[in-house]
């Protein structure tokens, strides 16, 4: 379907290919083909915990039946967050036919991040991220404060949400001054490799 | 996900089955393409299922169609009219015809077990069909589905609307059935004789069928705006549809038009749903009609993009004959739609009159595959797009696991349910898709005999309304609906993922 601008207090970013901002390292939009890297560029990340899925929130006029959207995911914060915390939601972008995709299949999630208790920080502001898991690509959302939480649109199979302190809130691209990341759930898809039954297949079939 | 040694030990507990058993492919009539059939009011079709010869890119396969074609006759009627079908049934299994989104006399509905006995083989069965609605419908077995409507038992209806400008100008309709076939080297896959198999996620095809063609073509001139009308006879695939590079708007769903019309970039649809989208054509060249999607490898935990061309459209350098550019423009809303779905909007901030749960029993699956299923607990897609596990998925019969819907009021689950209503109510019903299940997946839940209206998702209210049969509920969602009670009798509420019915997940409703 129609790409849609983000819902609610949006920096009014969408995700198109051309707005997308891409390294030069990038190689192929292919995911698939991204894999051997992907463990690397994980790696030379921020550090990522493994925050827990918050379990489901109730929708309006339900007592029995918990909604598991929106997806709302502890942001896990370093050393610099102090006692601050941050989560963002994710749900589908709004479409008719139930479940939200963009033309090539990519889920489209209208994104929100939140933060509480963030001190002052003279001389910089706040920026959330979105950035694809190998970080090849992504959006600056915009700033964010304690009151103003930030939202935007994602159409990536896998991404990583974050927050920087940077000197202006469009910067181009993201500062090592880390506050919070967090894993989207695809992201933590478990590879079967190795496990159960797998466990002494150590060979990948390449027609598969 | 690769064909490893412990799982090719898995079979199946079922025995394999195929039609035509003992019979000589050659003596069978090769199976013709679908043809249109206009019936006025008081018609009567004769319609006839049986054996069929199909040949599929140089292969033969025994195959069933209604009345020799795949698809099966597409029946064209005006809104209002009522025909009389008179069916016998040819093939070598019970069967019924059942009128897909048809608000027919409950008699006529065609489901064994609750409406009607199963028509044996060499049985007949009359029904009468009324068309209350405008829209595209389609007719479809409902008895071991998995296998008769996979094997090419389903056509379509068009209910030709009273009002000559229910829809905006376009220069032709075009009626697109979309399906798949599991073929490997050794022919069609076998089914499973006592009971379906596949039942985890359904059975998926690898050969993509658009009016039951593998290369379906299409001609258009430039210029042209095409309504098509697609629905989807697949068993257990949800499609994400789209023409390359021409833009598309949707007009209508399941049973009439949206509230409003819309730009759309590809269409989401889930088995026996259907959409009805407006193309422009506007230069000379080929334009696809494809298939694309995010395809999940477990085995890597990683996506792949994937895109299957299902249809080709030749567009020419001719001209259209009239020019319905401007038209096409136009987003058009529709003031009849509004204000009949006005007097159910109030319905999006009352509580559920009803709540049901769809989840999953799997106690008697083996050991490796459990392992397996619980060793990915941490991601569940919306949407299972592909067959990411096939090896799992195909040893999972009936037997094994059972499909769950769960009334959350008294605990009553599937066939135990039977929920009463009187004709004139209108409920609102909250379904949820257990996310924890131990394989969750979207269910697209069709209601027999009425008209119901997706009022939210996930606490967000639908703005756009549409009547429809069919709801796509994707793993983890929570969909509350307006189910209009309309018709008299007891009707079956089910997943329309054909295995998943086998596997149970049906119930039955009363309106008084
Ligand atoms: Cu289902």
């Amino acid at each position: 379907m129609r790409e849609s601008t983000g819902a609610g207090r949006s920096s009014g970013i969408r995700i198109q290919e051309v707005m997308v901002r891409r390294s030069p390292l990038f190689i192929t939009a292919s995911l698939y083909s991204a894999v051997p890297i992907l463990a690397v560029a994980v790696l030379s990340a921020p550090k990522i915990g493994e925050p827990p899925l918050t379990l489901p929130h109730a929708p309006p006029g339900s007592a029995a039946c918990a909604a598991v959207a929106p997806i709302r995911i502890e942001m896990t914060p370093t050393r610099r967050a102090g006692g601050a915390s941050a989560v963002y939601e994710m749900r589908f972008s709004s479409s008719t036919f139930g479940v939200t995709v963009s033309e090539a299949g990519h889920y489209l999630y209208d994104v929100e991040v939140a933060v509480k208790g963030l001190p002052e920080k003279t001389g910089a502001v706040f920026v959330a991220w979105v950035a694809t898991s190998d970080l090849e690509e992504w959006i600056n959302l915009g700033p964010i404060t304690n009151d103003q939480p930030i939202a935007g649109q994602v159409g990536w199979n896998k991404f990583i949400v974050f927050v920087t302190a940077e000197s202006a809130s469009d910067a181009e691209s993201w500062s090592q001054e880390f506050y919070f990341s967090a894993l989207s759930p695809s992201s933590r898809m478990h590879t079967m490799l190795g496990h159960g039954p797998f466990s002494s297949e150590p060979c990948l079939d390449p027609r598969n | 996900m690769p064909m490893l040694p412990p799982l090719m030990r898995l079979r199946p507990s079922v025995s394999p089955f195929l039609p035509g058993e003992g019979v000589d492919v050659a003596s069978l009539s090769e199976a013709r393409p679908g043809r249109i059939v206009d019936l006025a009011n008081g018609d009567t079709l004769a319609l006839e299922a049986s054996l069929v010869r199909r040949t599929i890119r140089g292969r033969t396969y025994v195959m069933y169609a209604f009345n020799g074609q795949h698809p099966g006759p597409l029946i064209r009627v005006s809104q209002g009219a009522e025909i009389v079908v008179d069916f016998t049934n040819r093939i070598d299994l019970p069967t019924s015809v059942h009128w897909h989104g048809v608000r027919v006399e409950n008699r006529y509905d065609g489901v064994p077990g609750v409406t009607q006995d199963p028509v044996q083989p060499g049985g007949r069965f009359m029904y009468r069909v009324r068309f209350k609605d405008a829209g595209i419908y389609w007719y479809h077995p409902h008895h071991r589905e998995d296998i008769q409507q996979d094997l090419g038992l389903y056509g379509n209806m068009f209910v030709r609307p009273l009002a000559a400008d229910y829809y905006g100008p376009a220069n032709r309709e075009e009626f697109l059935v979309l399906d798949d076939l599991l073929i490997d080297d050794a022919g069609l896959f076998p089914f499973g004789e006592e009971a379906a198999t596949h039942t985890l996620m359904g059975r998926f095809g690898n050969v993509f069928l658009v009016n039951g063609e593998p290369d379906f073509g299409l001609e258009a001139k430039r210029g042209e705006v095409v309504r098509f009308f697609l629905t989807n006879v697949s068993n257990t695939r949800v499609f994400n549809l789209s023409f390359d590079g021409a833009r598309m708007k949707v007009v209508g769903a399941d049973i009439g038009k949206f509230e409003r019309e819309q730009w759309v970039s590809s269409v989401v649809l889930a088995p026996a749903q259907r959409y009805v989208v407006d193309v422009r054509f506007e230069g000379e060249g080929r334009v696809a009609l494809t298939n694309r999607i995010q395809a999940i490898d477990h085995y890597l935990a990683t996506f792949k993009p994937r895109v299957d061309t299902l249809a080709v459209v030749a567009v020419s350098e001719k001209e259209a004959a009239e020019d319905h550019a401007e038209a096409f423009e136009i987003l058009r809303e529709n003031a009849d739609v509004i204000s009949e779905v006005d007097r159910y909007r109030e319905y999006v901030d009352r509580a559920p009159d009803y709540e049901l749960e769809l989840t999953l029993r799997a106690d008697d699956l083996p050991l490796t595959i459990k392992q397996m299923m619980q060793l990915d607990t941490l991601y569940f897609p919306p949407v299972e797009w592909n067959d990411a596990m096939p090896m799992i998925n195909y040893v999972a019969s009936s037997r094994e696991l059972t499909w769950v819907l769960r009334d959350e009021g008294s605990g009553a689950e599937n066939m135990e349910i039977n929920w009463r209503f009187q004709v004139g109510d209108a409920v609102k019903i909250r379904l949820h898709n257990d996310i924890r299940a131990l394989h969750p997946m979207q269910h697209p839940m069709h209601f027999h005999g009425q008209r119901l209206l997706v009022l939210a998702q996930d606490g967000i209210a639908n703005d756009n309304l549409v009547w429809k049969d069919t709801v796509l509920l994707p793993t983890g969602a929570t969909t509350d609906i307006l189910l209009e009670l309309s018709n008299p009798g007891r009707w079956m509420a089910h997943c329309h993922i054909a295995e998943h019915l086998e596997a149970g997940m049906k119930m039955v409703f009363e309106v008084e």
